[in-house]
């Protein structure tokens, strides 16, 4: 798609994130209050809870391009739903194994706690999700290519 | 006539009689000999086509779906009698995957149980028909029936004998479920379940990521996208599927909820990347739930070995939570519901 694609030296992932309003998001804006320096290559997604994260919206990220997905919530017990963030561990994880299952490396998708008081904490979640995406390279397996 | 023929027909056909059932869902058999259809019984004499044997391989449970999509008549009185169905043990998870889910209650269904030894897989059986010269023509009055290790094929006085293994459906050969779970009148005497293995996933498991995306590469990209596999499958009841919605068009008052119910997971075009969607969602869909019956993989017209998906989401669900559907009528949903000592894996 873009030169970066072509050469991984210069290689700038594009992760999209999927982060909870309560926790994880107010955890991305304290980092950022706290001018805690972090990649920019972080495409943020505000949901109102990480249970509302369908996991065929990681799917669709894929196909739209994203080299790789990261989704985020509240720690376990701490959700503002109370319960929501359960139901997303149990999704998530056995998604996970499926895309491992048929080939995907399970360092394209990533998943976080992150709590609103963690700030340094999210900047070193973007930190490794970006190290290993940028190890994989460009994900070119679920992109949709258009055929001229 | 078999003993099991005829013990399904009375049953079938005493329902029928009685008026205890609306109409009775069973096999008849199929106009190239070997293979059974799907049937609907009304009448007891209908009821006396039935068949019973290792042909057998439709799940009947799929059908009942389409007794929710009828629409009465104007005036018309619903008919609140149960529906008859026969099922086998795989069968039976499928009836009670759609009790424990409120798809029909338990009175809802009047379910005639049979233990099975196995059902053939008619192509294989087809082709090792033809390799040994047998004359088509006799298929008309072929017979089939399972012996210990051996599938016997009667027709016109004589015996053709094939290994159980060359011929029967792949799901038989790990069905731990043979005996059904769940039943009114069961035909037949109890069967030895397979013991609980997965010999049919070590293949895959000992290849790499890159050589696993190469092998599915190859089989997504081959998929036509019919949506067999989704409209044979007894857990797949939705109005509108998620892969393919019916109404997509949006207006200018069309509001953002609903634009979110309808977003396009997957284009309809069968490119490699939208089949690999549609078969992730469906994958994902059917997550705790499936129950294994092996349907999706049989009526795949371009042969995807879709149950290698099914097997390993299995075992995943049961080596993780250590949940399986379909095995009683209590409402239990994997995915809704939690426990707060679940495993915490990979999460950063
Ligand atoms: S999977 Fe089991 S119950 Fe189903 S047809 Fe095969 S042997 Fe019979
Ligand atoms: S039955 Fe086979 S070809 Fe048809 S949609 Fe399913 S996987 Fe694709
Ligand atoms: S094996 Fe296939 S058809 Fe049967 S329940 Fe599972 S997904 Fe549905």
């Amino acid at each position: 798609m873009t030169d970066n694609n072509e050469n991984n030296e210069n290689f700038e992932p594009k992760i999209i994130a999927f982060l909870c309003t309560w926790c994880s998001y107010a955890g991305a804006d304290l980092a950022g209050s706290a001018r805690i320096q972090y990649p920019t290559n972080v495409k943020i997604i505000k949901v109102m809870c990480s249970s509302r994260i369908n996991p065929l919206f990681v799917l669709r990220a894929f196909r739209k391009g994203a080299d790789g997905v990261l989704v985020s919530g509240c720690h376990p017990g701490d959700c503002h739903y109370l319960t929501g963030n359960y139901f997303t561990r149990r999704r998530l994880i056995l998604f996970k194994k499926q895309l491992e299952w048929v080939g995907i490396d399970p360092n394209r998708f990533h998943m976080s706690w992150v709590s609103a008081s963690e700030g340094q904490g999210w900047a070193d979640v973007v930190n490794k999700v970006i190290d290993d995406v940028k190890e994989l390279g460009p994900q070119d397996e679920m992109r949709r290519k258009v055929v001229e | 006539m078999s003993a099991k023929n005829d013990q399904l027909r009375k049953i079938a056909r005493t329902l029928l009689a009685e008026g205890k059932v609306k109409y009775f869902l069973g096999n008849v058999r199929g106009a190239d000999g070997f293979s059974s259809k799907p049937t609907t019984a009304r009448t007891p004499e209908e009821a006396n086509e039935f068949v019973w044997d290792p042909s057998c391989v439709n799940n009947m449970a799929s059908y009942l779906h389409e007794d929710k999509k009828r629409v009465l008549k104007r005036g018309e009185e619903p008919d609140t009698r149960p529906i008859g169905i026969f099922v086998k043990g795989c069968d039976s998870r499928s009836v009670a995957l759609n009790i424990q889910e409120h798809i029909f209650e338990r009175e809802q269904i009047y379910i005639v149980g049979a233990t099975c030894e196995g059902v053939v897989d008619v192509p294989k059986l087809k082709k090792a028909w033809m390799k040994r010269g047998l004359p088509v023509a006799a298929t008309n009055t072929l017979q089939l029936s399972i012996n210990g290790d051996e599938v016997i094929a009667s027709f016109d006085g004589k015996q053709e004998k094939f290994a159980k293994d060359d011929v029967i459906m792949q799901r038989c050969k790990v069905c731990r479920y043979p005996n059904p779970v769940i039943y009114d009148e069961l035909i037949g005497e109890q069967v030895e379940p397979k013991p609980d293995a997965y010999p049919d996933l070590e293949e895959m498991e000992a290849m790499s990521p890159a050589e696993r995306w190469a092998f599915w590469t190859e089989q997504f990209s081959t998929c036509v996208r019919c949506l067999a596999c989704r409209n044979v499958c007894p857990a797949c009841y939705c109005r509108e599927c998620s892969v393919q919605r019916s109404n997509p068009a949006f207006g200018p008052r069309t509001t953002p909820t609903e634009k979110m119910a309808k977003a396009q997971f997957s284009n309809k075009t069968p490119t490699m990347e939208d089949n690999f969607n549609f078969h992730m969602s469906r994958m994902y869909h059917m997550t705790g739930r499936c129950t294994n019956c092996g349907e999706c993989n049989r009526v795949c017209p371009v042969g995807i070995p879709l149950r290698l998906l099914t097997r390993k989401m299995d075992k995943d669900v049961r080596e993780t939570y250590d949940h399986e559907s379909g095995l009683d009528t209590e409402p239990k949903n994997l995915l809704a519901e939690y426990d707060d000592d679940d495993p915490e894996g990979g999460f950063l």
